[in-house]
């Protein structure tokens, strides 16, 4: 029971911490927020959904699909918000997501169906579940996909920021915007290349979660105020923290449906937000600022 | 002269005359009208109520929350379960639904005191979605994902729709007049000094923690009376009509019809609701027109349509007067909760 709320809690979590990456790497290098995002992983999954179902082609179409869409989503968001994307403008940019989000979710309904059409995913992969200590923990292999998925991104993620040089420079503005056009950064690709890998991590988390859920075109917002809570957990501005942050908000959403009620498990990723929020607003591993919040 | 005649005009637009006459003739007109179509407009005149209170807090006080759909739902699930189930009469109902609206809104106020901007956004979202998800899983008072029938409010030998049309009017001219007035005082203006620069509100003596709990109490409040009526309406109260949906529509209208001018909540649920009955059953046009439209006036207008309505009609008085130009007074650069001087008239 334990062993497979366990694995069951970390590999959602991991898909929490995906999104969560999402979330950092748009408020490190623009210092917005995106409504937007979760439904663009609702794009992810419906894309996946396209090819795999309706096309019948492989995961790996499928894979190719959605990071053409996700990085015409995120240029095409780019350009729709540039001239909010200002510290000045937070409030106004907030309000235009949410408009983005209201439209990409309309869009959703006017290609792959209405209100109450849920559509399933193949699995990825067929097979039977891996059984390690002699049977005392067993994974279901849907939810090892996910997890070694979830892994090679941020693996990808890590090293993108650590060795290439529009990751530096994606640092270098996180860290000093002004400073970092002084010097010649040409800070508006680095704000668009933050939305577009924002946008291309959100829908791969939405293609890996696809096939271990129903997708329904409402099923973004939700994901993303957990992918966000893992976020402010984790401290908002923390790569690492975005993913630990992800397992602990996945780990606990089982903990409580397995052991409290399954309808309890959407309320206490409401509560642990609210009490992050107000607690802790700057998470695990959040820079100590005098002002922060 | 043509000044004189600009001040008379002006005078004449921030008199209540104006609004108690519009409200008589749209009364006049409504008994008139079809129980459908007045079920819409009565529809529109609850939402002007609730966006007047929604504005207070996000356009005059600038406090960005998410949670007034919730508070509205609270309000109309209070007034029809006390009916339903205690068999109390609507009037004290709905009484004691605004009393607890506002005790709530009050409560919510707490992390805006410690939070603001995106934080309290997500917060006080996180709120709404909680209060939702007990609407339907406390099935055993509040009927749960399938609603329930609340009972109409009935009077003067006018059928229900008749009957909540003029009591909603009557309320809603009232709270509009009201709110109006209120921003003209001292007390009011605090508001807007809090929404402009908190510090600086501080440093001249306001009170900022308790004009913000004011500030959340009296918008919670309005929220609790229309969610009240909206039941009333309705006659059948269910979560969906409380959820995140209803509240970016509210937000929508807000920023449609102006945020933080009086005028523009009473355009904006007139213009959103009316679109939103003509685009009621298509597949995702709905969502896709409203999203856009919420980009683009945040981005080309993001003063909303009152400020070009005021003008239409300031400026006819003004345009005697020789390059006196009306300024529209949006600019793409300007984000709808900054460097704004505060305008009310209407």
């Amino acid at each position: 029971m334990l062993s497979v709320l366990l694995t069951s809690g970390i590999a959602n979590g991991l898909l929490y911490g995906l999104i969560a990456l999402g979330v950092v790497v748009l408020s490190k290098a623009a210092n917005a927020v995106n409504f937007s995002q979760g439904d663009l992983m609702a794009v992810g999954g419906f894309v996946s959904y396209s090819v795999i179902s309706a096309a019948g082609l492989g995961p790996a179409a499928a894979i190719v699909a959605v990071l053409v869409v996700s990085v015409v989503a995120g240029i095409a968001s780019f350009l729709i918000l540039r001239p909010l994307m200002k510290t000045e403008h937070v409030m106004s940019l907030l309000i235009a997501t949410i408009g983005l989000s209201f439209l990409v979710k309309g869009l959703i309904r006017l290609i792959w169906g209405g209100q109450g059409d849920y559509l399933a995913v193949p699995p990825l992969v067929q097979g039977p579940p891996l059984i390690l200590f002699g049977g005392n923990v067993i994974i279901p292999l849907q939810y090892l996909v996910m997890m070694a998925g979830a892994a090679v991104i941020i693996l990808l993620f890590a090293a993108f920021f650590r060795f290439t040089r529009l990751g530096l420079f994606m640092r270098s503005v996180a860290d000093n915007p002004r400073a970092a056009q002084i010097v010649g950064i040409p800070t508006q690709l680095v704000l668009c290349s933050a939305m577009v890998l924002s946008i291309t991590v959100t829908a791969i988390a939405g293609f890996l979660l696809a096939p271990a859920t129903l997708i329904f075109p409402d099923m973004g917002f939700a994901l993303f105020l957990k992918g966000f809570a893992a976020a402010i957990i984790g401290g908002i501005n923390s790569l690492p923290g975005a993913i630990v942050g992800g397992i602990l908000l996945g780990v606990c959403e089982v903990m409580v449906s397995g052991y409290v009620s399954s309808s309890a498990q959407e309320l206490s990723a409401f509560v642990l937000i609210f009490v992050a929020l107000i607690f802790f607003p700057r998470g695990i591993f959040g820079a100590r600022k005098t002002r922060s919040v | 002269m043509p000044e004189k005649i600009m001040k008379h005009a002006k005078g004449w637009l921030n008199s209540p005359v104006l609004p108690i006459l519009i409200a008589v003739l749209v009364g006049a007109f409504g008994l008139t009208l079809n129980p459908y179509t007045l079920f819409l407009l009565t529809r529109i005149v609850i939402f002007v109520m609730l966006i007047v209170g929604l504005n207070i807090m996000l356009g005059y006080s600038g406090q960005f929350t998410f949670a007034h759909a919730a508070l509205f739902g609270v309000g109309a699930y209070t007034t029809g379960l006390l009916q339903v189930h205690l068999g109390l009469p609507f009037v004290p109902s709905i009484m004691f639904a605004v009393v607890l609206v506002t005790a709530a809104g009050t409560l919510l106020a707490l992390p805006a005191l410690r939070i603001s901007g995106i934080h309290l956004a997500i917060a006080t979202l996180a709120v709404a979605q909680a209060v939702t998800w007990v609407l339907v899983n406390w099935t055993d008072v509040t009927f749960g994902a399938g609603g329930f029938r609340a009972p109409s409010l009935r009077m003067f030998g006018m059928d229900k729709t008749q009957t909540i049309f003029v009591v909603s009017l009557v309320l809603t001219t009232a709270v509009y007049l009201l709110v109006r007035q209120l921003l003209t005082t001292s007390f009011g203006r605090r508001f807007i000094a809090i929404r402009d620069n908190q510090v600086a509100a501080a440093a001249n003596g306001v009170h900022v923690t308790r004009v913000k709990a004011q500030a959340f109490a009296i918008s919670a409040a309005i929220a609790g009376l229309s969610g009240g009526l909206y039941s009333s309406l309705l006659g059948f109260v269910a979560p969906e009509s409380f959820n995140l949906e209803q509240m970016i529509l509210m937000k929508i209208m807000v920023v449609v019809g102006g945020i933080g001018t009086m005028l523009g909540s009473v355009i904006g649920p007139i213009v959103v609701l009316t679109l939103q009955e003509w685009l009621r059953d298509s597949e995702g046009w709905l969502e896709i027109i409203f999203g856009g439209m919420l980009v683009a006036f945040v981005l080309f207008l993001p003063r909303g349509l009152a400020p070009l309505i005021l003008n239409a009609i300031t400026g006819k008085f003004r345009s005697q007067s020789v390059d006196d130009a009306p300024q529209t007074g949006q600019s793409l650069n300007a984000a709808p909760s900054e460097n704004r001087k505060d305008e009310e008239a209407v």
